[in-house]
């Protein structure tokens, strides 16, 4: 081969194998995704008034076209807020000043919005409804012989509305139908009279009770006050009659969350005197009588005293989850995923950084993802709502 | 469809000139010199170096913040600061000149860019506005490539002082990022002006950040013959055509989003450069009789 020959193979050599590597770098890298907006977001609701306080309460999801937040705001009075899907503000509504304690329980029904609230006046309960077109919350039903509202859940055939007599000293449970009337009423007795913890935890100046509801097959249960202590009732479903009791002590030792799973287990946790226990599944006697502080379960001394705990199953890629969201002394969200078969510790994901948050609700999103629902102190002083959106691969990365 | 079509233009003005693909060039050897034959094939190697001032053009902006009612936006967005932080970058020149006065070349480098902007959030007292909570944010973002840019430079002179421009394309591959943010406030609601929570945060932002960066590059600059080498100066603006942010990342929670309140804009990058270099010719010659200079 002659000289020329060569250094004319070198040179279209060096061309040849510089371009493709130029292309080969150009076409290999560079495929990041762009923003999907209502895939994924961090949203705090802000409000520029530093004497506004925002603390939710529950959260729903609103078909495809974002969520609707239901809050407490300055202390009792009751404010709602509409975001998109991408978790932009909507609109939002202060009620006036005689609504006030909105209580967990929000519901999404034919294009309406309803929770429950009390008359600051009567303490009556009292249930709102909500639309998109409206922008303003109406007074659906006013139910004059309920007071001290606490907690409201949705059931198979209805809802379930509990709230404390304050002249019987009795916790009471309400059954209603899907139309918010009411088929039943049963009372079961505290013993003393404990109004002046529940207007603590209603006007937020004291502890924050875990009041909550739900059903378990044929039964329902609730937490609440009885027998002078907090302790988690078992009832028949067709008449409220209590069949049995898991009794805390006091306010200082109960169950502090509860999902039905199935049979007899139930996935639940506790707090005793500052202690939090995570109990992802296990069999109770529900026709008995037991004590919460038996309960054995796993402890998690990075979880706030007496933590405020919410829990739900919920289906991530396939696998049954139940998932407990709380807050953690260090001023984080914290997420635990167990399976919710055989009760194993799947992942955990802390949220928040820097400034305080708190776990309050959550809901499992029709794309796949998560809506986490807390409560942040910005510059760690002005208290407002925040939602935070999990796309459906962050929510299989830690729960799956 | 852009990167596709810079591959084109890039692959393009590569392989047209390319000897190997000449026709009838075989036979045909001249003396080259300096001011004789058009028909020189000459490889130039050099050093170069300088700084840069970049500039983020933002596509569209986000917030961790949503206003409710009743709250004034005002203040609230960021205010990008424009070329006024240097960078730096320092590599090689690789050209080679097919045809007297127009020459491609490849400018390898690792580069420093950085940007800065300014966030501020106030909260006051509805029935007092001189009480007052303001936070501001200072957020500086630094980036570093290893930037292949590929050029066509024309000379506009054949003397001694050969002021010419060039222009073309480049692509950057991603090898650090940090953000860097300083956090101060003034509390004036609590009976005095009182500076608060002054915080600086260093996070990494590799992971949030495309790997991948490509744009059009054109400049203008001289060189000087001296002894056996050219010495040179020159300017070029990149334009960036590609959104840098890593979208899946946007609002993964860390320190910058949650702490710090910062959500990264969809931008793409403009960066104004002015190098040094010295360049010498690469002994491969066509002809023995050849004089580089």
């Amino acid at each position: 081969m002659s000289h020329c020959n060569y250094r004319k193979m070198k040179i279209s050599a060096i061309h040849i194998s510089f371009v493709l590597l130029l292309t080969l770098s150009i076409v290999s890298c560079g495929n990041e995704e762009d923003f999907i907006p209502d895939s994924s977001f961090i949203k705090i609701y802000n409000d520029e008034f530093f004497e506004s306080s925002y603390i939710p309460m529950d959260i729903v999801q609103a078909g495809n076209t974002g969520y609707f937040i239901l809050s407490a705001y300055d202390a009792w009075n009751t404010y709602i807020l509409r975001v998109d899907e991408d978790g932009e503000y909507m609109w939002d509504y202060k009620l006036e000043d005689n609504y006030v304690n909105p209580i967990k329980g929000l519901y999404y029904k034919d294009s309406a919005f309803y929770f429950f609230c009390m008359d600051d006046l009567s303490l009556a309960a009292t249930l709102m409804k909500v639309t998109d077109q409206s922008k303003t919350a109406q007074v659906e039903r006013t139910y004059g012989n309920i007071i001290y509202p606490l907690h409201s859940s949705a059931v198979d055939d209805g809802f379930l509305l509990e709230s404390y007599n304050r002249e019987s000293y009795s916790t009471r449970l309400t059954k209603l139908n899907n139309d918010f009337g009411i088929v039943w009423e049963e009372e079961y007795e505290v013993e003393q009279d404990v109004e002046e913890s529940i207007i603590s935890h209603l006007t937020r100046i004291g502890n924050r009770l875990p009041f909550f509801s739900g059903q378990a097959g044929n039964k329902y249960f609730l937490n609440g006050y009885y027998n002078y202590s907090m302790s988690m009732l078992f009832v028949n479903a067709s008449d409220g009659t209590q069949t049995g009791v898991i009794n805390g002590f006091r306010d200082k030792s109960a169950i502090s969350s509860a999902k039905y799973l199935d049979g007899n287990s139930y996935a639940l946790s506790r707090f005793d005197f500052g202690e939090n226990f995570i109990i992802p599944k296990i069999d109770l006697n529900t026709s008995g009588t037991g004590i919460s502080s038996d309960l054995e379960g796993n402890e998690h001394p990075e979880m706030m005293p007496n933590a405020f705990v919410y829990s739900q199953i919920i289906d991530v890629n396939g696998r049954e989850i139940t998932m407990y969201a709380t807050s953690t002394k260090g001023g984080q969200i914290l997420l635990y995923a167990y399976d919710a078969i055989n009760g194993t510790l799947v992942g955990t994901h802390h949220l928040g950084r820097l400034n305080p948050y708190e776990a309050i609700d959550f809901v499992a999103t029709n794309d796949g993802g998560l809506a986490v629902l807390g409560n942040t102190f910005v510059n760690g002083r002005f208290s407002r709502i925040t939602l935070i959106k999990l796309s459906e691969k962050e929510l299989i990365e830690f729960a799956n | 469809m852009k990167k596709t079509a810079l591959v084109g233009v890039m692959i393009l003005a590569f392989l047209w000139p390319s000897p190997s693909l000449a026709q009838g060039n075989q036979n045909k050897r001249k003396p080259k010199t300096v001011t004789g034959n058009s028909d020189i094939n000459q490889w130039w190697i050099g050093v170069r170096g300088g700084i840069n001032f970049s500039n983020a053009t933002v596509q569209k902006s986000y917030s961790i913040y949503s206003y409710v009612q009743d709250a004034t936006i005002g203040d609230n967005e960021k205010k990008y600061n424009s070329f006024t932080l240097p960078g730096l970058h320092f590599g090689f020149s690789v050209s080679y000149e097919f045809i007297r006065g127009l020459s491609i070349n490849v400018l390898p480098s690792y580069t420093s860019y950085r940007f800065a902007y300014d966030n501020s959030f106030r909260w006051y007292d509805s029935e007092a506005q001189s009480k007052r909570v303001t936070t501001n944010y200072t957020i500086e973002t630094r980036l570093q490539y290893i930037d292949l840019p590929l050029t066509i430079k024309y000379e506009l002179s054949r003397s001694s002082f050969k002021p010419y421009i060039q222009a073309g394309g480049y692509y950057s591959l991603l090898t650090d990022a940090i953000k860097k943010v300083n956090i101060t406030g003034i509390d004036q609601a609590s009976g005095s002006d009182s500076e608060i929570n002054v915080t600086e945060l260093s996070v990494g932002i590799e992971d949030r950040t495309k790997k991948g960066n490509y744009g059009i590059i054109g400049g203008v600059g001289f060189t000087y013959n001296m002894g056996n080498a050219r010495v040179g100066f020159e300017i070029n603006y990149r334009y960036g055509l590609q959104n840098l942010d890593h979208g899946e990342m946007k609002y993964v929670d860390n320190q910058l989003v949650t702490g710090a309140y910062d959500v990264p804009d969809d931008y793409s990058l403009n960066n104004l450069e002015l190098s040094m270099q010295v360049i010498i010719p690469l002994k491969f010659i066509t002809s023995k009789d050849y004089v580089p200079l």
